[in-house]
């Protein structure tokens, strides 16, 4: 799978969209995770985004895939 | 001879317990059908002694590999560490199906460079399954985890099928892409609205899963 290397003006407008659409969803369901962190929750998914953690910025690059892939038809 | 299959598959966490759920009817059917033999690493069984004198007794052609993990090891039962770079050389001739955070950068490179391990498929970032917590006690009437369990019962059946492990990726990849068209549509029933999450989680599996070593190999 292509990895997104994002440039910071486009990564800040990506953002704002994965956070918008990151606020439509159900904020009490749980994603377990595989590592060595606990199961977090939608609301505290939103807030590793807002922070820009690395965990964040990852979930920002997928989602930006995600919505290239809608857009292209390939899914 | 038949080829054998090692599973190892604790349940001492709430994640745990759901990849040792995907595994239970996979594992029943693989041995009603009799083509591979089993070797089924479950609960306590799963250290890293029992773990090594499985592989060196059992000597398996491929093994699945449920846990936590991290680029640097994976654990089994109550956070024993089962593999890591000091016995990575277990792997010799090995193929690998890690289910598990990140261990396919680090762990999965040194499986193929130091261990000799033919091919190793893992997740380079961290693995999601998304839950209905409502459902947690009887994890079977969890909707949510549905498509995560098939899958994984895709990509292993796509291995023990004989294909490669490239065509198993591709294979599971196109599957992953036609969960997400139908969980595109599932609006109007999903009254939790967790059908974009399940979408989210399923992509980005798709995106993380990739494989090191010789991708044409076969089980």
């Amino acid at each position: 799978m292509e990895q997104i290397a994002l440039n910071e003006d486009i990564r800040k407008e990506v953002k704002e969209i994965v956070i918008a659409r990151l606020e439509t969803l159900n904020k009490d369901s749980k994603i377990l995770l595989l590592g060595l962190e606990g199961p977090v929750s939608v609301a505290k998914l939103i807030d590793e985004v807002r922070k820009d953690s690395e965990f964040g910025k990852k979930v920002v690059e997928v989602q930006y895939a995600y919505l290239k892939m809608l857009v292209s038809g390939k899914i | 001879m038949k080829k054998k299959i090692l599973f190892t598959r604790p349940r001492d966490k709430p994640e745990t317990m759901y990849l040792h759920y995907f595994c239970k009817e996979l594992i029943k059917e693989i041995k009603s059908v009799g083509e591979f033999i089993v070797l089924d690493l479950e609960d306590k069984e799963v250290t890293r002694n029992g773990f090594e004198r499985t592989i060196k007794k059992g000597n398996p052609r491929l093994i699945i590999l449920n846990g936590h993990g991290s680029k640097e090891l994976i654990l089994g039962y109550k956070d024993d560490i089962i593999l890591d770079e000091n016995n990575i050389n277990l792997l010799q001739s090995t193929i690998i199906y890690a289910v598990s955070c990140d261990t396919l950068t680090g762990l999965g490179e040194l499986a193929i460079h130091k261990g000799k391990a033919e091919a190793y498929i893992g997740y380079s970032s961290r693995f999601m399954l998304i839950i209905d917590p409502t459902k947690s006690a009887v994890i079977q009437k969890d909707k949510n985890i549905e498509p995560f369990r098939q899958v994984y019962i895709r990509m292993v059946t796509c291995l023990i099928s004989g294909l490669n492990i490239r065509s198993s990726i591709e294979d599971t990849k196109e599957f992953i892409r036609s969960l997400i068209r139908e969980y595109g549509v599932y609006g109007i029933r999903d009254k939790f609205g967790d059908a974009p999450l399940i979408r989210m989680a399923l992509f980005w599996n798709m995106f993380f899963l990739n494989a090191y070593g010789k991708l044409e190999a076969v089980i």
